[in-house]
């Protein structure tokens, strides 16, 4: 009675050794070898199958490098060489033991064998492939594919380049075999997270993995080992059989080690003396395997006896007896449990049958043939048609694995060939680039076909450097020099096209002589190499549109720490304003920020670029300085890898200290123009530098006033301040104010916004005094609660509104308290754009009673609003606020002098609200962004290199819809 | 000519810059920096390197991959279930920038690696289930950290030990090491995914990804 299945899995592959240039290489003898010893002799055995009209299955993955191979006719020709070499020797060797009966008779017998090959060979002209497309066609050996090179996948570094390796692959095979591959032979079986995404993206139905893989899925597969599992992305994983494998494999108790089995390791090229064998070796004289082998393994450390082929043949057809019967027991103790018939997948290399293991031909042989007419247990599929047959299949998330020493990576990363990686990582990243550099440029002249075939060779080289088999020989330490220097070659060519790719220049004659040493693939396509995203349309477009925008508009890094929608003080509003102005004169601006709690990444916000990056840690974990530094580290790195992308700013605007080692930095890195803008100061913030904290600031704040090119202050004060403390001279100095935008008329649903703010805030029908800012000590916001404590006897009505946060939020409301004036103050933390311009506008009085204050740009907007002012006379205030003219002033840090203002103003509602009339007009004359952005854009101008004449008008007046 | 490269180089300035001060290329002042930063290293023995001796190929004739690649990178790759491979690339510029940070000569600060696992966490630095920390002598460039738990997902960092802090200078992806037992009982089952252009879940390698991602 029919239980279940068996899927007999072989796989082919050898790396790349075909050395057009010479033909002594020994490593090119792995070819002809396998050709000889398994390959024909396999295909001999199916094709007799198919004869004798046997319904067999079977599955073969041939590795495009081997498919390659099979297809050059240069190899072609040189295994004919060596095939007739090989049929001499036997020749030889029959002649030379007319004397010994039992030798003559295996010389005859590899003489028979050599010319029955021959014959084959002759009928094919000596090209495997019209063999493998006649079985492939015979609907009985289901051929699949292999990663391009034999890669070892988990250990490629990027998406892109498993993904080249993948549809190389998949594109090679379809064009020898004529036949898209569905499955696939994960090299070394190697899995790792998010390669089925990758599978299923090239369209492969299923892989191969070990059984511990299947074991240690998640969730528990209920059918184990014996039914495909899926991957998340739909495609099925077959477990290879443990004791299967174990049987054929193991070098302990494994088939192969029988002592009547022939023995590998005692070839006549060893054995013969010089002068008898030295045209049959390696022309150096080194001793080779021929293939001649008279000997059985006998025993352990015994004298080895003459081969048998009888009793091996027989012993081969023991053996696939054996390994049947284990089959049968298998499924159908399985078959019991499982609520389908169960599947036992058997995988194997392909060069074990006939190479490693003489007789191994002859084992498939009896296996296929009693599997398929004798045995009523078992029946043979392929996994396709197993798939088909069973369609649903339980979906688990596989780990990270391979069906190598210990199961994982180990062979292929460590001490001996772990510094591969670097090199290769490197080359993978560097491909994609000069690919995304390629295909942005629009040109299709002379050069670019010169660049296309330039990446088109540097894909062969990183893809022939990437090959399992090299890691695997250092690992193995066997022939370590061949690995290494063919990565090393691989790796050097490569990284010669590249630059060749990247400095526009190309050697033809170079890119020539390199396509010819290495022949394969010649369909290889460099986009697979292209970033999924340049795929989309829109995304490329809007790229090639800001490519194309360069060369008439300076491109503008602009570097603030803070930027919407995070904003702690007057800072991020003005860079925010000023960036949007620049656009709308044209300039490119690309503003780098921290990515705060928003996700790191690039977006375009109404025309500005805004690249918010990542820091570490969050600014309230770490110490500050720290968070600062990692910030620039952050920043210097999202342009690196800009540049890296082929966007070349022309100019850096840094906005304080914070950004001050980034700007510092990218000026020396690439030499560009740097302009600072500082904004405050930390000397005036504490007036006076008081702690090491606060000197490393100041510190930090000369640095970049010392290196940048040009600074902008946006008040006198500041002018004279940095003139005063860091000895700047006033020529390299620029005063360019802050703007504000003018507030839009005041609307009717503005109106009820504003009555449902006062309803909520509770205030009543008196006056309201507003503050909006940084809680902090410089800001005097504590003497503004005096203030109004003195004043509540004579205004009892009156409302206090402080908007903004910070560290002395918890202090000033428990000062509110012992003012015993808590119910008249309200405390709203930080407030969005929105409310706070309905605040100033519900306001009858702004208050800034700033001990410093640079600029005040709190006080302009103030003034916007039309809302009646009343300001401390220091810093940049004092150039803005000019007394009883359009605001009133106090002594700054005076609570007398802000009692006595405050109590002028709201004993004189008419004179308070002239005034603030006077303010709105002036603000939108003197501190229009328009204007402000005009006068910026001129002073880029100015340190920007060679900008034709004939552009300036550009920069300058023209604007943008 | 070393003495002068070393002496521009000490001048922040770049190796393109240096190059065409020198009148050589850019490869030649790096294969110059390169021998004598070997020479350097016979010089002063180690006597603890810690680092596990390298199949490397020495610096025989006809060497031409390079030892540095200019490339600020930390990279932690799974050996198995409980080894991770780090290796990484600190570049002179970034070394540069972190000098001025810590007001010191970057070759005398103390170098180190940080392991963090943060299995199921978005991290931010500060949430990780635990780290473990490693002093890296000066010319280290890869390490193996052993006695890892399988299954779980690890970030490395490289760092500096400034004042007995750790300062970190470069953030690696994160990567999980293989599970090596059944899966527990209970474990949700899973859905199909059929989107392939982006990753639903953890992947154990990277995607290009290029700075521009939105569109207007």
């Amino acid at each position: 009675m029919h239980h279940g299945y068996l899927a007999l899995v072989l796989h082919a592959h050898l790396p790349y050794v075909r050395h057009g240039d010479r033909d002594d290489c020994l490593e090119e003898r792995w070819i002809y070898e396998a050709m000889l010893e398994s390959y024909l002799p396999i295909l001999l055995v199916c094709e007799k199958l198919l004869e004798d009209r046997i319904d067999f299955r079977l599955t073969v993955a041939v590795s495009p490098t081997l498919l390659s191979m099979l297809e050059d006719e240069l190899v072609q020709s040189r295994f004919r060489i060596h095939l007739r070499k090989t049929v001499e020797l036997a020749g030889r060797e029959v002649r030379r033991s007319v004397e010994h009966p039992k030798e003559h008779r295996l010389a005859k017998m590899y003489l028979e064998r050599f010319r029955e090959i021959v014959t084959y060979c002759t009928k094919h002209q000596y090209s495997l492939i019209p063999a493998l497309k006649k079985l492939q066609d015979s609907g009985c050996v289901e051929v699949i594919t292999c990663a391009a090179t034999h890669a070892f996948l988990p250990y490629v570094e990027t998406e892109e380049a498993i993904r080249a390796q993948l549809l190389t692959g998949i594109e090679t095979h379809t064009r020898i075999l004529g036949k898209r591959p569905t499955g696939i032979w994960l090299p070394e079986c190697g899995y790792t997270l998010g390669l089925d995404r990758l599978l299923k993206e090239a369209g492969i139905r299923y892989f191969f993995v070990d059984s511990h893989t299947i074991q240690h899925a998640t969730p528990h597969p209920r059918r184990g080992l014996y039914a495909p599992l899926l991957t998340p992305y739909d495609v099925a994983a077959f477990a290879r059989d443990e004791v299967a494998s174990r049987q054929v494999w193991s070098s302990y108790d494994g088939y192969p080690g029988d002592f009547d089995y022939r023995e590998y390791y005692r070839d006549i090229g060893f054995d013969r003396e010089m002068t008898y064998i030295e045209p049959y070796i390696h022309p150096a004289g080194i001793r080779v395997h021929t293939g001649l082998k008279y000997h059985r393994i006998t025993g352990k450390n015994v004298e080895k006896d003459w081969y048998d082929p009888q009793l091996a043949r027989e012993k081969a057809e023991a053996h696939a007896q054996h390994f049947l019967e284990h089959r049968e027991r298998q499924v159908r103790e399985t078959a019991v449990w499982m609520d389908r018939e169960p599947l036992v997948v058997a995988t194997y290399d392909a060069e074990l049958f006939g190479h490693w293991w003489y007789e191994g031909p002859q084992f498939l042989d009896h296996l296929l043939r009693k599997t398929a007419m004798a045995s009523d247990e078992v029946r043979l599929i392929t996994p396709a048609a197993y798939l088909e047959r069973y369609p649903e299949n339980d979906r688990a998330r596989l780990p990270m694995s391979s069906w190598g020493r210990n199961g994982y990576g180990e062979v292929w990363l460590n001490e001996r060939n772990d510094w591969l990686y670097r090199h290769l990582h490197q080359a993978e990243r560097e491909m994609v680039e000069a690919v995304i550099q390629v295909h942005r440029q629009q040109d299709h002249g002379e050069k670019a076909e010169f660049g296309v075939r330039c990446l088109r060779q540097a894909a062969r080289e990183l893809m022939l450097a990437q090959s399992s088999d090299w890691s695997f020989i250092m690992d193995g330490q066997t022939v370590v020099e061949y690995a290494v220097r063919r990565v090393h070659d691989h790796l050097t060519r490569f990284f010669e096209l590249i630059e060749m790719v990247r400095s526009d220049q190309y050697e033809p004659v170079k890119i020539q002589s390199m396509e010819m040493a290495y022949p394969l693939f010649p369909d290889v396509r460099e986009r697979y190499y292209l970033p999924a995203s340049m795929h989309k349309v829109n995304v490329s477009q809007q790229m090639v549109a800001v490519s194309q925008a360069h060369g008439t508009q300076p491109r503008i890094l602009m570097l603030s720490w803070e930027f919407p929608p995070y904003v702690v003080g007057g800072l991020g509003r003005a860079v925010y304003d000023l960036a949007i102005h620049l656009v709308r004169l044209g300039v490119e601006v690309h503003v780098l920020t921290g990515s705060a709690d928003r996700v790191a990444g690039s977006e375009w916000l109404e025309g500005i670029h805004v690249h918010r990056v990542n820091t570490f840690s969050t600014a309230e974990q770490e110490d500050f300085l720290q968070w600062v530094f990692q910030l620039n580290l952050a920043i210097v790195d999202t342009v690196e890898q800009m540049r890296r992308e082929g966007f070349y700013p022309d100019l850096i605007h840094a906005h304080d200290w914070l950004v001050g080692w980034a700007a510092v930095e990218m000026k020396h890195r690439w030499n560009l123009p740097l302009i600072s803008t500082i904004h405050a100061l930390e000397h005036g913030r504490h007036q006076g530098i008081h702690s090491p904290l606060q000197q490393r600031i100041h510190d930090c704040e000369r640095e970049l006033c010392k290196v940048s090119d040009r600074i902008f202050v946006c008040s006198q004060y500041m002018m004279e301040e940095v003139k005063r403390l860091f000895g700047m001279a006033e020529e390299k100095m620029c005063l360019i104010y802050n703007g504000v935008e003018s507030p839009p008329d005041l609307s009717e649903e503005m109106s009820r916004h504003m009555e449902e703010v006062r309803r909520e805030l509770g205030l009543g029908q008196g006056p309201m005094l507003f503050f909006v800012g940084r809680l902090v000590k410089e800001k005097g916001v504590h003497l503004l609660l005096h203030a109004v404590s003195r004043l509540r006897h004579e205004h009892p009505d009156l409302t206090l509104v402080i908007a903004g946060k910070g560290p002395m939020r918890e202090e000033l409301q428990d000062l509110a308290h012992r003012y015993g004036i808590a119910s008249e103050v309200r405390f709203l933390g930080f407030v969005e754009d929105e409310r706070r311009n309905v605040l100033f506008r519900l306001a009858d009085v702004a208050v800034f009673p700033s001990l410093y204050e640079p600029f005040g740009i709190v006080a302009l907007e103030a003034m916007s609003f039309g809302t009646p002012l009343l300001a401390a006379d220091t810093g940049g205030l004092r150039e803005i606020v000019r007394h009883q003219e359009n605001g009133v002033t106090m002594y700054a840090g005076d609570v007398d002098s802000l009692v006595n203002q405050l109590r002028w103003l709201l004993n004189h509602p008419e004179d308070r609200i002239f005034m603030s009339k006077v303010a709105q007009s002036e603000v939108q004359s003197r501190y229009a962004w328009t204007h402000l952005a005009q006068k910026t854009v001129e002073q880029y101008r100015m340190l920007l290199p060679a900008v034709r004449p004939d552009e300036e008008v550009d920069l300058v007046s023209s604007k943008v819809p | 000519m070393l003495e002068k490269i070393l002496q521009l180089k000490s001048q922040s300035m770049t190796i393109s810059q240096i190059a065409e001060e020198c009148g050589l290329t850019i490869g030649q002042v790096k294969y110059r920096l390169q021998k004598g930063k070997s020479k350097s290293e016979q010089e002063s023995h180690q006597p603890n390197h810690q680092l596990p001796q390298k199949a490397e190929p020495d610096d025989n004739q006809g060497w031409r991959l390079a030892s540095y690649y200019g490339r600020d990178i930390i990279k932690a790759m799974a050996q198995g279930p409980t080894v991770l491979f780090v290796y990484w690339e600190i570049t002179w510029p970034r070394m540069r920038m972190v000098a001025s940070y810590l007001q010191s000569d970057y070759r005398q600060i103390q170098k180190g690696i940080r392991i963090y696992d943060v299995t199921d966490r978005l991290f931010d630095g500060h949430n990780a289930h635990w780290h473990r920390d490693f002093q890296i002598q000066e010319e280290a460039n890869g390490w193996y950290v052993n006695d890892l738990q399988p299954d779980r997902t690890y970030i490395v960092d490289f760092g500096l030990f400034d004042q007995n802090r750790f300062c970190p200078i470069l953030r690696s992806e994160s990567v999980v090491t293989p599970r090596n037992t059944r899966a527990v009982w209970g474990e949700p089952l899973i859905e199909p995914v059929t989107q392939t252009s982006v990753p639903s879940w953890f992947e154990n390698f990277s995607s290009y990804s290029l700075y521009t991602k939105s569109t207007p």
